[in-house]
């Protein structure tokens, strides 16, 4: 049976769109599904006594058989898709929390080493850092992973929030403080 | 679909699978047609390959080609030795399923029929 290179594409675009469907298959099982669908269409034109088949037979072939969208994602293949997926994104937003708080460390390190302004770096860098990964646990907030992130990074933002301001005020009034003296000198005379 | 039936029709169709290729070795279209005679089930080239497909890959059923005029070889499918022991499992849970609710069944319709007299 020789079928037309039209006809061929057809096929070749029907078992496509049905092996897009099958991508939560392995590769051997998925070729198997096609392979054998391949066959039944062959089959099916061999029925017909269609020899060679010409474009309207494919087409009336491929009608017949069910649409591509039937091959439908299992509920259960769905549920294990969507666990996974959850648990990849999770997981990577709790390692990039965790870099977030190590970088933040790296430049308390780094400025005590240094005397440069690493923590202001740090803390940009891992505020950031924190922010995404707040976003990732979100994400996938159904794994532990992702719940763990959530809590992680918002603990993280609210005592970052809380301490930041805390910090600026104490530097300002402590560089402030020989100011307000020399100012209050006057006063006192 | 609701999950359940799909779950059903997919252990069903698995029973009727096994049980066909007991009888008879097949391909794939051999199998569709063959399945899609039985009423009720709505059997279709899109449940069956992806069941032969795993049954494959579970070891249930064995394959080999066979030539085919003008074309690929055509892939025949026949019962393994575990395929045919999954399929013992599953005809004696389907006959201790059906018996069972045969009897509810039969209860229930002595019941509305004392309630009718």
């Amino acid at each position: 049976m020789t079928k037309s290179r039209k006809a061929e594409r057809l096929i070749d675009r029907y078992l496509g769109r049905v092996g897009s469907r099958l991508a939560h298959l392995d590769f051997t099982e998925r070729q198997e599904v096609l392979d054998g669908l391949r066959a039944h269409i062959r089959d099916e034109l061999t029925s017909r006594r269609s020899n060679p088949p010409s474009v309207d037979d494919v087409r009336a072939v491929l009608a017949s058989m069910d649409d591509p969208q039937s091959y439908r994602v299992d509920d259960d293949i769905d549920t294990s898709i969507r666990k996974g997926r959850d648990r990849a994104i999770g997981r990577l937003g709790f390692f990039i929390l965790l870099g977030a708080i190590g970088i933040f460390v790296l430049g308390l390190i780094l400025e005590s080493l240094t005397n440069d302004s690493w923590t202001g770096v740090g803390l940009i860098v891992s505020g950031m850092l924190v922010v995404c990964a707040l976003g990732l646990g979100i994400a996938g907030w159904r794994s532990p992973y992702g719940k763990a992130t959530i809590i992680g990074a918002t603990l993280l933002l609210v005592v970052g929030l809380l301490v930041l301001p805390i910090g600026k005020v104490t530097n300002r009034s402590s560089s402030s403080q020989p100011i307000i003296h020399l100012q209050g000198e006057p006063t006192d005379l | 679909m609701t999950s359940w039936i799909s779950q059903f029709r997919r252990g069903l169709l698995e029973l009727c699978v096994l049980n066909l290729l007991q009888v008879q070795e097949g391909h794939g279209y051999q199998i569709v047609q063959r399945l899609k005679e039985i009423d009720g089930l709505d059997i279709r080239e899109s449940t069956v390959y992806p069941i032969l497909a795993r049954m494959k890959t579970e070891g249930f059923v064995a394959v080999r080609d066979e030539p085919s005029p003008g074309g690929p070889p055509r892939r025949v499918f026949r019962l393994s030795a575990s395929g045919r022991e999954r399929m013992r499992s599953l005809n004696a849970y389907w006959d201790l399923l059906t018996e069972a609710v045969d009897q509810l069944r039969s209860g229930r319709k002595e019941a509305s029929e004392g309630n009718l007299s």
